[in-house]
């Protein structure tokens, strides 16, 4: 019967067999550096290399600042340490203290190699990239149909902008035949309608995206009948592909970034075309209706009703002036009437009574009395005097 | 008059592009008031049909599959 170890047994036992090794405790390893990552804490971690085999290594700050220059992929190393089992971690790593350059690594100088080839050849130049459709209606995406990858894509895409339509033709993005099977899926695409295609991969070493620095694949996008974003690796990855596409996107999510318009945005843009429409017709409208009243106006002065107003107006006018007139004329008649009664009254006989005057006249014919010729003695004669009448007879 | 219809199939592009035009002719151009205002209610129609395709939440997705020689297009269901 075996014995049963817990994880633990098993990690310390392994590190202890480990590190009871002589060759192992002290070694120099020649390979190609990949995959530098710097900790906060300032150790630095990378893989070494070569074809189909590779080792995991670590190198403490207090070593990583003694070297002249810090390990960078593709650099082709001497490094000397110790191997050990890294428990917490699960794996064997190699303890690095000292590292010795010898040059570019093989990869990389392929990589340097084609570059330039490619470029010299005009394949990269500024003018053969294609301008990018500014509402895609198809998409097509070549990429693996599983992982994070097509899932952020698809996500971004759906938010900002739902209209359009994704074609996914999937495929192996890593591994000695992915170049191949990269090309096959892109050219797949182009037998449907899709206006722009999308070339994605996530991060990794250069092995890992090796397949997008093939030729086939720069070939491949370069011919194809519709522009090509690619976003293959992080930020500061650049392969071949990256090179040939219409358009360079530092991560996938980046390139369906790039793809598509933002529906806010859009939305925006749309209710501003609305305001500009509704504005465009108001000012329509009120030069419309400011027309309309100018003809209204120049109609009303034409109108023949207009002509019996005036006439009417002139009509009224001449009834004012005669009014006026006759008002004027009624005041002057009354004015002389009041003088004329004035003197009437100044000539009215019982006025001259009431200052104590007497009328005489004769009572035989009634004559009034002004001469002392018209009588004679005992002749009768009536006496008129304010309150009345009396008999008199002359002496 | 007849409410405008837009065609229900115009795509985002063709419909922005449109109603792009559409504010264009009524802002630079002068027109017949009838033709202005029959403008106006196309520009208003595509408007909102581009506004109906952005609202729309659904992303149409598919896959290409090959076996053999038949290339077929299938829906691709995603977990987003």
């Amino acid at each position: 019967m075996p014995p049963i170890l817990t994880v633990r047994e098993l990690t310390t036992y392994l590190r202890e067999l480990l590190e009871g090794d002589e060759q192992l405790a002290d070694l120099w390893v020649e390979g190609e550096i990949s995959n530098v990552t710097r900790s906060s804490a300032g150790h630095i971690y990378f893989t070494l290399k070569e074809a189909e085999a590779q080792v995991a290594c670590i190198l403490f700050r207090g070593y990583a600042s003694r070297l002249d220059a810090l390990p960078t992929d593709g650099e082709a190393v001497l490094v000397h340490g110790r191997v050990s089992f890294y428990e917490a971690g699960g794996k064997l790593q190699l303890y690095v203290d000292t590292i010795r350059s010898l040059g570019v690594g093989p990869l990389y100088l392929r990589f340097q190699e084609l570059k330039a080839a490619l470029e010299a050849e005009g394949l990269f130049a500024p003018e053969r990239k294609r301008p990018l459709p500014r509402f895609p209606r198809c998409i097509g995406v070549v990429t693996s149909p599983t992982g994070a990858v097509i899932r952020d894509i698809l996500n971004i895409l759906k938010r900002r902008y739902p209209p359009a339509r994704v074609i996914l033709s999937p495929t192996l993005v890593q591994g000695k035949e992915a170049a191949p099977l990269i090309v096959a899926a892109l050219e797949r695409l182009w037998r449907f309608p899709v206006d722009l295609i999308i070339v994605a991969r996530g991060g990794g070493s250069l092995e890992d995206l090796w397949a997008f620095n093939e030729e086939i694949v720069a070939r491949s996008i370069r011919a194809s009948p519709v522009p090509v974003i690619s976003g293959v690796g992080h930020e500061t990855d650049f392969t071949i592909a990256d090179f040939a596409a219409d358009v360079r996107a530092p991560t996938p999510s980046a390139a369906a970034e790039i793809a598509v318009p933002d529906a806010t945005e859009l939305r925006k843009m749309l209710a501003e075309r609305r305001r500009r429409l509704r504005q465009v017709l108001e000012r329509r409208l009120v030069t419309a209706r400011q027309a309309l009243e100018t003809q209204r106006r120049h109609l009303q002065r034409l109108s023949p009703l207009n002509l019996v107003v005036q006439r009417r107006q002139r009509v009224d006018e001449q009834i004012d002036r005669a009014t006026v007139r006759l008002r004027y004329r009624l005041e002057i008649a009354r004015e002389r009437l009041e003088g004329l009664s004035g003197r009437l009254a100044a000539l009215d006989p019982q006025a001259t009574l009431r200052r104590g005057y007497a009328i005489v006249h004769r009572c035989v014919d009634g004559v009034v009395v002004v001469s002392p010729a018209q009588v004679a003695r005992g002749d009768r004669l009536d006496v008129r005097v304010r309150d009345g009448s009396f008999e008199a007879g002359v002496l | 008059m007849d409410r405008p219809q837009v065609e229900e199939n115009l795509s985002f592009e063709e419909a922005y592009n449109r109603l792009e035009q559409v504010v264009r002719r009524l802002e630079e151009e002068a027109l017949p008031l009838e033709e202005a205002l029959a403008l106006y209610e196309q520009g208003i129609a595509l408007a909102r049909h581009c506004q109906a395709l952005l609202d729309r939440t659904e992303l149409r997705i598919t896959q290409l599959i090959e076996e053999g020689n038949e290339l077929r297009e299938e829906p691709f269901e995603a977990e987003l």
